[in-house]
């Protein structure tokens, strides 16, 4: 698939602190690219790069072939970007404020915004933005977001300050948007939400990458947790598909994709007293890089798999 | 110009338009003010009382011959309170004149010439006779009732009163400049990040210098309207009061262009500041301290009695407000253009370093 995003090497350093280290990122015209990461992991200085808001110490970022920091207005051009904390002109009114931030953009996108502020987000646009809660203010920045005129849609954590109506018909218009062409980077806590709209999902960790998933593969993928009555095999068929997650005594969690019917057969033959199947959600994987126990040197293996 | 950048300045202009009012409304009045009080001057018993004793030399130092540019100070809003100790810009009548100093003596710092003539009217008066302690008394309290105000108040004489005109007609249209210096220098970029809008503005497709010019565009659009409401407020004010020689529009122009280029180059540095901050009362805090040191460092080179190469001359020579000379470009107008330079040389360079900085820089998250 063609790339729209790309970064190489990308490291932001604030003295000897690293916000950013050796990110190499690549994000495809019309996908949903969801980010995820706990607070200072890096993914909003990875947006900021991104919008030629900062600076790299090394490597660089790129969209549709513009360089981040020197072709930062062309690449602007190209991008919406609705910031993680909102801050808005207190003395305009909802209308004002989506006509002011089109009017930056050349007046394009006015019309549609007002349309999805008022019949989406039912907002009433006369009203004074100070007197908006902020919930109402993230859905007036989310309608001028989503009626940009532009290639990309950067959302750091747009569903946080919604109520959970609200949120659906966030992710409903991120949908939208993919499906009008348009490629989005989705930067949340909300795994749910996250794995619901994303085509692919990367996990950071303290300004590295850890991991990119493909979501679709994940769907297809299940989880199946068989209890033997006897002690259990060590090693399974290649065939089958499966890969051992847990081993527990006789309690094994496979995680299987691959045709279901061969499985269960081979299931049959082996004196099972029990067997779920099920899929497994964002967490798991999520756990994988920021569950309690993790520590940074078991990750550094992962580190070099996901760079490379 | 594009869209994007005009919506930038109306932007600004609307955030502003209280504080812009509110300085241009107090200009124009005083400036229609300081004519209302020529004209008190010039027809009052008092100075042509003390016209006449200047004539008959009873003065401890004669006033000079009126001359058409005193007629002109006589109309300017700082020329009055000013004129104390320019020999060029006396007006001969008023009984302020009476602290008129020698031609010959060093040009002083505007706030020294009122501090000058208080010591002066008291140092040339007529040897007194000793008071008693009654009528020392009486004469403290006859002047704290003057200062407050009181019916007996003597608007033509008295150091207080020439305090208070001093204050009103070049105190105030200094400081309104300047204030609005500061305040435009920090708002343009450490205020803008603190308050958490940047991040909306330029997400979109907005150049930093663009950005950054805007905000300077509408800092010298409010200067501009500066000189025109104390031109207006000064040409308005003669309709209702006459004066007895009516000054031009470019002499009143020329100090209203002195004091607001002295506001210019105060911007210039506060916005360089702010180039470099995240929060607001950084670049404030420097920018007042260095106006103030600047003023101090003025005053302290221009007192009299020091000598030319004396270190005390020092910091004079890093003061903006060394070109700061709005009475001689009102009486002469040849040293505008020189000082002027000078103080659009400060903005410029301030300018300049703002920009460099701005487009160089990280924008912190949530700025």
């Amino acid at each position: 698939m063609e790339s729209i995003i790309a970064t190489h090497q990308l490291t932001k350093k604030y003295g000897d602190f690293y916000a950013l280290r050796n990110l190499s990122l690549e994000i495809h015209r019309g996908e949903v690219f969801g980010l995820l990461g706990p607070n200072g992991s890096g993914k909003t200085t990875t947006i900021r790069t991104i919008l030629g808001m900062i600076r790299a110490t090394e490597g660089f970022a790129s969209v549709a072939g513009l360089d981040c920091w020197n072709d930062s207005l062309a690449v602007r051009e190209r991008v919406s970007y609705l910031p993680g904390e909102l801050r808005m002109f207190g003395y305009l009114s909802g209308y004002q404020h989506l006509k002011f931030l089109c009017e930056l953009r050349g007046g394009a996108g006015l019309e549609r915004a007002v349309h999805i502020a008022e019949n989406i987000m039912e907002l009433d646009l006369n009203r004074k933005v100070r007197r908006y809660s902020t919930g109402m203010k993230q859905k007036l920045a989310l309608a001028q977001a989503f009626a940009d005129p532009v290639e990309i849609l950067i959302l750091d954590e747009p569903t946080s300050a919604l109520d959970p109506s609200a949120r659906g018909l966030v992710l409903d218009l991120v949908m939208t948007a993919k499906a009008q062409g348009q490629t989005v980077i989705f930067s949340g806590h909300v795994l749910s939400e996250v794995e619901r709209i994303s085509d692919r999902v990367a996990i950071m960790r303290r300004g590295q990458l850890m991991h990119v998933e493909d979501m679709h593969s994940r769907r297809c993928a299940r989880m199946v947790l068989a209890r033997f009555d006897e002690e259990p095999p060590t090693e399974f068929p290649d065939d089958l598909g499966l890969i051992v997650r847990r081993r527990d005594g006789r309690e094994i969690l496979f995680e299987h994709q691959g045709e279901i019917r061969s499985l269960l057969d081979w299931f049959s033959r082996q004196g099972i007293s029990e067997i779920a199947i099920g899929t497994e959600d964002l967490r798991g994987l999520y756990d994988k890089f920021h569950g309690p126990d993790v520590r940074d040197e078991e990750l550094a293996p992962l580190v070099q798999s996901a760079r490379s | 110009m594009s869209k994007a950048f005009l919506t930038l300045i109306k932007r600004i202009v609307v955030e502003t338009r209280f504080f812009l009012g509110f300085s241009l409304l107090a200009l124009f009045a005083l400036s229609w003010f300081s004519i209302y009080r020529t004209s008190l001057s010039e027809g009052r018993a008092e100075t042509l009382a003390v016209r006449e004793m200047a004539q008959r030399g009873e003065l401890a130092k004669p006033a000079p011959k009126k001359s058409d540019e005193s007629k002109k100070d006589e109309a300017s809003p700082k020329a009055e309170s000013s004129s104390a100790t320019k020999p060029e810009a006396s007006p001969p009548g008023d009984a302020v004149a009476r602290s008129e100093p020698a031609k010959d003596e060093p040009k002083k710092a505007d706030g020294e010439e009122t501090a000058s003539a208080e010591t002066k009217s008291a140092g040339e008066a007529a040897p007194q006779p000793a008071l008693t302690e009654e009528q020392r008394r009486q004469r403290r309290a006859r002047g704290f009732y003057q200062f407050l105000g009181g019916p007996d108040m003597d608007m033509s004489s008295g150091a207080i009163a020439t305090m208070l005109l001093y204050f009103l007609t070049v105190g105030i249209p200094i400081m309104l400049p300047l204030f609005w210096g500061i305040s435009r220098g920090s708002a343009a970029v450490a205020a803008e990040i603190e308050r958490g809008t940047m991040d909306m503005i330029l997400s979109r497709p907005v150049s930093r210098s663009a950005y950054l010019l805007a905000h300077v565009i509408t800092a010298v659009f409010g200067y501009l309207l500066m000189v025109v409401v104390i031109v207006a407020g000064a040409k308005i004010g003669e309709s209702f009061h006459s004066v007895d020689s009516s000054p031009r529009m470019i002499a009143l122009a020329r100090p209203a262009l002195n004091v607001v280029g002295l506001g210019l180059a105060t911007y210039g540095l506060t916005i360089m500041f702010s180039a470099f901050d995240i929060v607001r009362w950084r670049p404030n805090m420097i920018a007042s301290i260095l106006t103030i040191a600047q003023l101090v460092g003025y005053a302290v080179a221009n007192q009299p009695e020091t000598a030319d190469d004396s270190w005390y001359k020092v910091p004079g020579k890093f003061s903006v407000f060394s070109t700061f000379y709005p009475i001689e470009a009102f009486v002469k107008g040849e040293y505008l253009p020189r000082h002027m330079g000078a103080l659009l040389g400060v903005f410029a360079a301030g300018v300049i370093v703002a920009l460099w900085r701005f487009n160089r820089r990280d924008l912190p998250a949530n700025s």
